[in-house]
Parts: C-alpha cells; sequence; structure tokens
C-alpha cells in the first residue's frame, strides 16, 4: 500500500439525523478515508454513531449530509462491491450453511456449480467443511458467524463491513474469532470496517483504531504493531490507556 | 422402545379408552339407545345402512369441495397479504376491508352464496373458501410484518431489492407462518363443510349426517361425524408432512 494511492473509502462530511431538524445529529461533519486492504476498526461506546456510520458506508442508510465514495465512485446503495456481516441472526435460517453461502456467491454471478465450489472453499477456509449441512438453528453462535464470514466473502467484495460481528459471542469464543478473522483476512485481503465497543478487540485487530464519541471522530490511533499481537505487549497496553482516557 | 412409538401407543390408548367408556355408558341403560348408540353398533348399523362404497362416495366428493375451496383460500389468502404486507399503501388500502369482514362467521355467508351462486357446487366451494381464507390471510399478514428487518438488510448487503427481495429472502423468511396458517385454514375449510353441504346438497358426509337426521338415522350421523373426524386427522397429517418437507429447515421438520 503506497502513501500516494487513493483511498478506497472517503467519507467526507457526513452527517445523519434521523426524525426531525431539532433531534440532536447521530452523526455530525465526519470525515475519514480507509486505504486499500486497511483494517480499520470503529470503536466507541454504544449510541455514539458508530453503527450508523457503518450503515452508511454500506449505502443501507442514506447520509443527511455529505458523501461517502468507494473507488472515487459515491455511495447510492447496498451493493455486491461491499459485503457485510451482521452481529447476529442474519443468516436465511431457511438455508443450510452450505446454501447460505452458496446464496452470498450465485449474487456476485456465478452459475450453480461454480457457487457451490465456492461455497465448499470458502466452508473449509473458516473451518466448518463438515457442517455445510447443517442449519442456522443448529450451528452455535461463533459457527454461525463463520458462516456469515465465509457469505460476506462469497461476494467477492472488494470491502467488508463488520457490525459488531462478535459482539454476541462469550468472551473465550469472541478471541478464537478474532485470531480466525485475522487467518481469513490474511489469505483474502479486503480492506474492513469493523465496528466494535471493545477496546481491546480493537487492538488486536486493526491497523488503525477510530475513536468515536458524540457523533464524531474523537480520535485516531495507528496501532502499528505486528500480527498477531500479544494482549500483554506494554506498547498495546500504553495505547490501550491512550484510548481509554480519551474516552473520558 | 423409541419415544415416537410409545406417543403413539398412548394416542391409541386414549382413542380406544374413549370408546371403552362410551361403550359402557351406553349399555349400562342409563341413556335410550336410540339416541345414543353404543359406538360399535352404531358403526356397525350405520356401515350397514351407507354401504362402503356410498360412504367412500361421500368422502370423495366432500374432500373435493375442501380441496377446491381450500386452494383459492389460500391461494387469495397468501397473494393478498403478501402484497398487502410488502406494498405498505396497498396494505394500508386494503387492511381495514379485510378487518371488517373477517370477524364475520363463514355461514353468515350462505344466503348471499346461495343468490350469487345458486344451488350448485361453486356456493359450497365459496363458503369453504371463506373458512380457509382469513386464517392463511392474517398468519401471512402477521409474517410479513414480523421478518427479521436483518434478514432483509442482508439480502440488501448482498444486492437484492425489490421484487427480487421480496421472492428470496421476504417470502421464505414468512414460510413458517403461511405454513401455520395453512394449517388452521385447512382444519376451518373441514370446519364449515357440514354448514356448505346443507346447501341442498344431494351428496358429502354433511348431506349425509343431515340426511340421516331427518330419517332418524342416529347410527349414520355417528358414522358421518367419526367419519369427518378421522378424513381431518389424516389429511392433516399429510398436510403437515408436506409443509415440514416443504419448510425444508431439519430443525423444525423433524421428520424421518
Amino acid at each position: 500500500m503506497s502513501a500516494s494511492a487513493a483511498p478506497k473509502i472517503e467519507v467526507l462530511r457526513v452527517s445523519k439525523q434521523f426524525g426531525d431538524a431539532a433531534a440532536a445529529p447521530v452523526l455530525r461533519d465526519v470525515d475519514l478515508a480507509c486505504a486499500e486492504n486497511e483494517f480499520v476498526c470503529l470503536l466507541g461506546r454504544s449510541g455514539c454513531g458508530k453503527t450508523t456510520l457503518l450503515n452508511i458506508i454500506a449505502g443501507l442508510v442514506p447520509p443527511t449530509a455529505g458523501e461517502v465514495r468507494v473507488d472515487g465512485e459515491v455511495v447510492t446503495g447496498p451493493g455486491r462491491g461491499k459485503g457485510m456481516v451482521f452481529q447476529q441472526n442474519a443468516l436465511f435460517p431457511w438455508l443450510s450453511a452450505r446454501g447460505n453461502v452458496e446464496f452470498g456467491a450465485r449474487r456476485s454471478g456465478l452459475d450453480k456449480a461454480g457457487a457451490g465450489r465456492v461455497a465448499d472453499e470458502l466452508l473449509d477456509l473458516v473451518g466448518l467443511r463438515d457442517y455445510g449441512a447443517r442449519y442456522p438453528g443448529e450451528l452455535s453462535g461463533g459457527m454461525q458467524q463463520r458462516v456469515a464470514i465465509a457469505r460476506a466473502l462469497a461476494l467477492d467484495p472488494q470491502i467488508l463491513l463488520m457490525d459488531e460481528p462478535f459482539g454476541a459471542l462469550d468472551e473465550i469464543t469472541r478471541l478464537d474469532m478474532q485470531a480466525e478473522l485475522l487467518r481469513v483476512w490474511s489469505s483474502r485481503r479486503k480492506t474492513v470496517v469493523f465496528v466494535t465497543h471493545s477496546i481491546m478487540e480493537a487492538l488486536a485487530l486493526g491497523d488503525r483504531i477510530v475513536v468515536m464519541g458524540g457523533g464524531s471522530i474523537a480520535a485516531i490511533h495507528d496501532v502499528g504493531l505486528e500480527r498477531p499481537r500479544s494482549r500483554s505487549d506494554p506498547a498495546l497496553l500504553r495505547l490501550h490507556d491512550t484510548i481509554w482516557q480519551g474516552l473520558h | 422402545m423409541n419415544p415416537r412409538a410409545a406417543n403413539a401407543l398412548l394416542g391409541a390408548a386414549g382413542i380406544l379408552l374413549t370408546l371403552g367408556a362410551w361403550e359402557l355408558v351406553a349399555r349400562s341403560g342409563i341413556v335410550s339407545q336410540s339416541v345414543f348408540p353404543a359406538p360399535f353398533h352404531a358403526l356397525a348399523t350405520g356401515l350397514a345402512k351407507v354401504p362402503l362404497a356410498d360412504l367412500g362416495g361421500h368422502v370423495w366428493i366432500s374432500l373435493q369441495r375442501i380441496a377446491l375451496g381450500f386452494a383459492a383460500g389460500a391461494l387469495l389468502g397468501v397473494g393478498l397479504a403478501v402484497a398487502g404486507g410488502w406494498y405498505r399503501t396497498f396494505g394500508n388500502l386494503v387492511r381495514p376491508v379485510v378487518e371488517l369482514l373477517r370477524p364475520i362467521p363463514p355461514l353468515a355467508w350462505i344466503p348471499m352464496a346461495i343468490v350469487w351462486f345458486g344451488l350448485g357446487e361453486p356456493s359450497k366451494v365459496f363458503v369453504i373458501f371463506l373458512g380457509a381464507f382469513f386464517p392463511v390471510l392474517t398468519n401471512t399478514w402477521k409474517g410479513m410484518a414480523n421478518i427479521d428487518p436483518t434478514l432483509l438488510r442482508a439480502g440488501q448487503t448482498m444486492g437484492l431489492s425489490g421484487p427480487e427481495l421480496l421472492l428470496k429472502v421476504a417470502i421464505p423468511a414468512t414460510l413458517p407462518d403461511i405454513a401455520t396458517g395453512l394449517r388452521i385454514g385447512w382444519g376451518l375449510a373441514f370446519g364449515v363443510l357440514v354448514a356448505a353441504e346443507l346447501i341442498a346438497a344431494e351428496s358429502g358426509l354433511g348431506y349425509l349426517i343431515m340426511n340421516a337426521r331427518q330419517l332418524g338415522e342416529v347410527e349414520v350421523i355417528i358414522l358421518g361425524i367419526l367419519v369427518i373426524g378421522a378424513a381431518n386427522l389424516v389429511t392433516d397429517n399429510l398436510l403437515a408432512r408436506v409443509l415440514a418437507r416443504w419448510l425444508n429447515r431439519s430443525s423444525e421438520g423433524s421428520l424421518p
């Protein structure tokens, strides 16, 4: 990634207001640029606007003012170039795990045979080779999120948007999934925007951590540590303290 | 013994116990046999008066009427509810009319049915149609209204919108509610059968029962009632199996 390269995602003076003009804005003049293949974490408390910002980047929610550009083109709606992983319950319960991933692959324009191959590859990649025939209701929360990641990757998107994808998992599974995501990401490079309310999660994953508060960006931190990162690395803990203090 | 077989055995035992108790009460002489005949006697006498071939004919014609009315009710019910649930303006237009008509018992429509369709088959099928239509409509509508928005957003992020999103996400997500509506609708179609066949019918289980009442053949009435119950039980089970397979969700369709 060269410094002169145009950003993959540009958020330009984006504001968002739900309801009438008297209501406090959810987002206020947010500017952000993400480089190609960069892993960016949006960190903040509940209600700070990070999920709204992600939904605007996804094209699911229109901004009240400003615009988002991907590869220089204004985002006008959701689409296949931007895969999304939700917090939970976003798999289609009427399809098997393999069926869900295949669904994504078919949407990327593959025929049935090609989609089946891609589904098998991706289930293998997320460690669920033997669970393709299971239905979402028969999988644990962690497995469901692996399938959701595989389904998003099946679109072959350039951007992966993740909305607290591990937020509903227990702590131990969550740590496993973070390592898993980094492994997957290292084999399928994407520009990732990852929303989380866990400082440690952001530190474990992100190239950059965008700290949000009150509808705008409070601080941006370059992590600059090699992965996999040790949670007891003094540099990481120092950054943890800096972020923590910045949130108060 | 596996639990399924044990449950089936328990169910059979329950039916036999009920029949046994009925037989005992009837034989004890507490009530007159001409009003409340013993079950095995009633079935034997009933079958002597209505040969099996005739009975089969009545069952067949009744099932045809139910199937026709149900099919029409199911198609229109699902169609209207899907359209109303998806296209909000259309839904708001239609909903009050539905709410106005829904509480009217199908039987109250019989005079109207005769005026509109005469005494032939269509009037009977129409009443059965009404019995099936509303439960299918309301359950489907409820399902459409309660689709998890995350599923729709997931579909949108995969590039789906408009009719494609409806067809590939919204309707599949609603299938369990549609299935519930279909089963309730099938039961109600059976429920209004006798009333529907009151309309100048010369065949069908409803006709058989009402005709037997005029002739004072209590045994035939009992036979007819039991056959309606059995036919409903068997067909409802079949429908449940078909729907479970159709739902294709192994967690819910727990069939071998």
